[in-house]
């Protein structure tokens, strides 16, 4: 399938971020109704496979507006502002990481490129809590979020890698 | 599995990440003397040698703060997340989760907008930088 550049917004590109931006909330969604039992707080962000998957078939514009637009909508629906500076803190880093990385995809696959900005997206909600709070307390966590990057980061990179490779195979 | 090398080296440079910011726990460093409340409705400061249940109201939640042996946790919470009790619950404790005693250890509630602090006898900020 040839990709759209940059500069080309076809509606087969607009539909395909629409789509993208509505898997991103239901997935976010879904991580609200089905609570992880065992590790209360805890989710797998499962909405950025939506988010790698927009910046690797398209651009890092588009999985930017997806991502971003998720954070403000879910914030409006069921979050508050403090959790609105978290989820903004943590979704620039993981974009920042996702466009730095996305050259090197195929040396990495998109679980490696997932955990290094699920990391990210922790380190930004780190910082972001450390803004909001003007402390620097919230870093002592930060061990610990970075630790659960890891499976969170697999699984949803994994799940990204597979679906982008059905993809290309159905485009043909 | 759609795995590479580079996806590895990914894995362990995260690992490598978490163990050099395990530093900051660690070196949160002395024993607290105040235990301060940042909410919605204000700052609170109670001296952790005051051992007691204490209620927090804030961002339409209630948390109740139990102090006691010089530390404090989150025992109770009405929001549905419960992350702030619930690291404590799985035995870290003892890591800066759950219950804080060390000046510079936080515990931070974002549901509720609440931030628990442990200040130190100086300049907590200076001590966890």
């Amino acid at each position: 399938m040839p990709m759209p550049s940059r500069a080309e917004f076809t509606p087969q590109r607009l539909c395909t971020d629409a789509l993208l931006l509505g898997a991103a909330l239901i997935l976010s969604w879904l991580e609200i109704l089905l609570p992880m039992p065992a590790i209360p707080g805890f989710k797998p962000g499962l909405c950025n496979i939506a988010v790698l998957l927009a910046v690797h078939r398209f651009s890092l514009a588009d999985g930017a507006i997806i991502s971003l637009s998720r954070i403000a909508v879910m914030s409006i629906l069921f979050g508050s502002v403090t959790s609105f500076a978290f989820s903004l803190g943590g979704g620039i880093l993981s974009l920042a990481v996702m466009g730095l990385t996305k050259p090197m995809h195929g040396r990495f696959s998109l679980a490696g490129i997932s955990v290094l900005s699920a990391a990210a997206h922790n380190l930004g909600q780190s910082l972001a809590a450390c803004l909001v709070f003007t402390s620097p307390a919230p870093l002592g966590m930060l061990w610990w979020l970075l630790l659960l990057a890891l499976p969170t980061g697999l699984l949803t990179g994994i799940a990204a890698e597979l679906t982008h490779r059905r993809l290309n195979r159905g485009a043909r | 599995m759609p795995l590479t090398k580079w996806d590895g080296a990914a894995v362990l440079l995260v690992l490598l990440l978490s163990a050099v910011s395990l530093l900051f726990p660690i070196l949160a460093g002395s024993d607290g003397g105040m235990l301060i409340i940042d909410s919605e409705t204000g700052r609170r400061e109670i001296p952790l040698s005051a051992s007691g249940d204490y209620e927090i109201h804030s961002g339409g939640h209630t948390l109740t703060v139990r102090i006691e042996d010089g530390g404090a946790a989150v025992i109770g919470s009405d929001c549905p997340d419960k992350l702030c009790m619930g690291l404590g619950r799985m035995g870290l404790g003892h890591m800066g989760l759950g219950r804080i005693d060390k000046a510079g250890q936080s515990i931070a509630c974002v549901p509720a907008g609440v931030l628990i602090t442990v200040g130190g006898e100086g300049d907590a900020d200076a001590v966890a930088g």
